[in-house]
């Protein structure tokens, strides 16, 4: 019944973190977002919103056609499509999350989430182990009374090092 | 002097690869005369490699331009800091400066363990001069530093004007010593591997150089960043760039490392872990320098394109493969003694804390790597920028600061329901109360407010324990207060040390999430007399003043600040240099900074009819970034400073060590 639940919660947790990865946007995006969402092509290396050349020859006509496109009424969304036809998908400062890119989104919290499984796993079998419980050997009687654990856990806590 | 330099590297490259060699033949014979050669050759490429760096160092103070390394990083009108500078200016330079540095460090580990650890230290003398070794290689084979030009040049090329500034001159240097500094450890998990002494001693051993390696690691990227925010002038301190991602993972690790190590300290376990938790880190120094020298990423921090990719990979796979080949060779003596109690400890949070901080490297690293996977496995580029590491990272940052908070809390072994309750009830009381204000003040991020409210937990969780520990001091020895506080943390200066370097970090938290969600960014164009409003602020535009040396032309331009009331309250003096050689435009940022917010400005352009181009930031709370780095630095610190006291513990915990062992 414990195994149920404990996987039950893992699986809640997976799918927590999973939800994580970027949903289709659903409200309008600021000129702000839309300016972080392409990399300035000038080899800064910084997004159109952080490009720093005063004079630069990509970002600066790139802010000016965000804005003037979002007064007409085109969306983020749409403007962020326009750029990565014309200049490929390398133009978007973050991956697409679709097809093969999605791994790139997934890949750190699948990492993590199976990590974090294995770790709890691991460290309720050893603590089962200890606890003499379900599926372990018998253990001999715990060579401490209460009172001395008490004892033994703030001497611990004292020598913390 | 270049054929001297010449020889020095040639001639060090025989005594490195003699002390490999000595060290490995002396180390498995138990030949104790050879191993001492072995590490004569080391003190001797350390002396050779001193040599090469003063004859460069002496090209670039006298502006020998014969050499083209230093035309091309100099000039005659160069002020002698940056001269000094530019010596990790490229890529030969910065790599020969790195070799400095490494085979310092190994002399000096040499001659600290000259008479101890005798068993480890053939394999760590092997191990350390292998990568110094490969490095020598780089620079005689690869990219000579002392190449010479068929004709002496009037004048050099000059140093990039980025990187004339002082962040610069002690922003790589403290960065390289971090990575380097790891190669020590390194050396001595190899050599517990090697030999089979799998206790805590290699640890105890290269416990300072690893907070020593994580100090300097941090600084670089401290100071990295402030230059990034002063000098690049995009308002902003971190943009997630590949050679930043490769200075930052490293650390990641590093700190995974100093947090699960006490387990094993404590409890005989986690051997494997920690053993692959330098492995791991040791191989991302080396990553790191792949990814800035090989061209393979494009960054704005790389060097020129060489061929030196492939050296790297082997030279890295190479260690891989014997690292983890001696692991799992090793694996049956490295089972744990002991297990863990219960999921409710403090050993839990710390190897919750461990998966974040891998995790945080890894998430980093499939970032920076992916869109050269995307390139293999679709033939398509594509862009892995700051939005995304942004939103990968900041969910597993903020669980590491809440982590940050409970570690301390709870329980070793097992908390009890009382326990918890008796611990966190407050704490938690209090975060909780610390995110309804933070709401109610006006903030609707759902991060700022988490980071707001997790870091009250973590400053309540700390004072505490400062204070309960100072309580118990002060009653038992009839202390007073302030002594009893002083006296706690010289007693215990690992433990508080670590509590200062979190509370650093907490502020650190605390101006990042902040100065990123409430950043205020506006672009204004006007006229001489003129004024315009960004948030609080009014700033009127009073004049442009040209000025011009042998070295650079500038533009300044002179602001006046006001605040709510109009009332003056600084002047700011942003700048656009145009600099001789290279020719090339720069700004100079100017910035009033108070604990509230920064205001940042950057002159765009300024041209005759008096009309000039501002783009100004305001970015809430970034200075306690910078105070939360300070802290940071002084928690370590605390942490590492030596002790007469302490060295006799340390001599007491050897000696029954090695008494053990023998036995």
């Amino acid at each position: 019944m414990k195994t149920i639940r404990f996987t039950l919660h893992a699986v809640a947790l997976s799918a927590a973190l999973l939800t994580a990865v970027p949903a289709p946007v659903a409200f309008a995006m600021t000129q702000s977002e839309v300016e972080e969402g392409l990399t300035c092509q000038c080899g800064c290396g910084l997004t159109v919103r952080n490009c720093n050349h005063t004079q630069c020859g990509f970002s600066i006509p790139v802010r000016e056609d965000i804005a003037a496109s979002l007064t007409r009424g085109e969306s983020g969304e749409e403007i962020l499509a326009r750029y990565a036809e014309e200049y490929g998908e390398k133009v978007l400062s973050s991956p697409v999350p679709e097809g093969f890119n999605i791994l790139a989104w997934v890949g750190p919290y699948l990492s993590i989430v199976l990590g974090g499984l294995g770790l709890a796993f691991t460290i309720r079998r050893w603590a089962r182990k200890k606890d003499g419980g379900e599926g372990s050997p018998p253990t001999s009687p715990p060579v401490h009374d209460e009172k001395s654990r008490r004892r033994l856990d703030s001497e611990l806590e004292s020598m913390d090092v | 002097m270049v054929f001297t330099g010449n020889f020095a590297l040639n001639l060090a490259l025989i005594t490195a690869a003699y002390a490999v060699l000595a060290s490995c033949y002396g180390g498995l014979r138990r030949r104790a005369d050879i191993v001492v050669s072995g590490e004569h050759a080391a003190y001797a490429t350390s002396g050779l490699v001193t040599i090469a760096l003063a004859v460069m160092l002496h090209g670039f103070l006298t502006s020998d331009f014969s050499i083209k390394y230093v035309a091309s990083y100099s000039s005659s009108t160069l002020p002698v800091g940056y001269k000094i500078s530019a010596l990790w200016g490229g890529m030969e330079g910065s790599l020969l400066f790195w070799l400095f540095i490494l085979t310092s460090f190994i002399a000096l580990c040499i001659w600290q363990n000259r008479n101890r650890n005798r068993q480890l230290m053939p394999y760590v003398n092997a191990t350390t001069m292998s990568v110094a070794l490969f490095f020598l290689i780089l620079l005689i084979f690869v990219t000579p530093p002392f190449k010479l030009l068929p004709f002496r040049p009037q004048g050099g090329t000059d140093l990039n004007p980025l990187l004339q500034n002082y962040w610069m001159q002690i922003h790589p240097p403290s960065l390289y010593l971090g990575y380097v500094s790891w190669t020590i450890p390194f050396g001595f998990a190899i050599a517990a591997l090697v030999t089979g002494r799998l206790d805590d001693l290699w640890i105890r051993t290269s416990r300072r150089w690893c907070l020593m390696a994580w100090f300097f690691l941090s600084l670089g990227n401290i100071f990295g960043s402030r230059w990034a925010y002063e000098v690049l002038g995009w308002g902003g301190y971190w943009a997630w760039d590949p050679v930043e991602n490769a200075a930052i993972m490293p650390w990641f690790t590093g700190t995974a490392y100093l947090h699960s190590v006490m387990i094993q300290e404590r409890k005989d376990m986690l051997k494997v872990w920690n053993l692959s938790l330098i492995i791991i880190t040791f191989s991302l120094t080396i990553f790191g320098t792949f990814l800035t020298r090989s061209g393979v990423i494009s960054s704005v921090h790389s060097f020129t394109e060489s061929g030196m990719g492939p050296f790297f990979m082997v030279f890295l796979a190479m260690w891989l493969l014997i690292s983890v080949s001696l692991l799992i060779y090793r694996l049956d003596e490295l089972r744990p003694r002991h297990q863990l109690d219960s999921m409710l400890s403090r050993e839990s949070a710390f190897l919750f804390n461990n998966l974040l901080l891998v995790g945080l490297a890894f998430a980093t690293l499939w970032g920076t790597i992916f869109p050269i996977l995307s390139e293999w496995v679709r033939g398509v580029k594509i862009t892995v920028g700051p939005p995304f590491f942004n939103q990968v990272n900041a969910p597993l940052g903020i669980g590491l600061l809440l982590l940050m908070g409970i570690g301390p809390v709870i329980a070793w072994r097992r908390a009890s329901t009382k326990q918890l309750i008796q611990n966190f009830m407050w704490p938690t009381i209090v975060a909780l109360l610390a995110g309804i204000v933070t709401f109610f003040a006006g903030v609707r991020s759902l991060s700022v407010v988490l980071v707001f409210s997790f870091s009250t937990f973590v400053i309540y969780t700390m004072v505490v324990e400062f204070h309960r520990g100072a309580v118990a001091r002060a009653t038992m020895v009839g202390e007073s207060y302030g002594v009893a506080l002083l006296g706690l943390v010289r007693k215990n200066q690992r433990r508080y040390g670590g509590y200062i370097v979190h509370l650093g970090v907490v502020l650190m938290f605390i101006g990042i999430a902040m100065s990123s969600v409430y950043q205020v960014e506006q672009q204004f164009t006007v006229k001489k007399g003129e004024s315009f409003t960004i948030d609080r602020y009014t700033l009127r535009y009073d004049s442009i003043k040209e000025a011009e040396d042998s070295h650079v032309a500038r533009l300044i331009a002179q602001l006046t600040v006001l605040d709510e009331d109009g009332n003056e309250i600084s002047h700011l003096s942003p700048e656009k240099r145009f600099y001789k050689k290279p020719e090339q435009p720069s700004t100079e940022v100017a910035y009033r900074s108070t604990l509230r917010d920064d205001l940042y400005v950057i002159l765009g352009s300024a041209d005759k009819n008096d009309t000039a181009t501002f783009q100004v930031y305001v970015n809430p709370l970034i200075a306690w970034l910078w105070i939360g780095g300070i802290v940071l630095v002084l928690g370590t610190l605390v942490a590492v400073y030596p002790t007469s006291a302490g060295r006799a513990r340390e001599r007491v915990v050897e000696a029954a060590a090695e008494k053990r062992y023998k036995v």
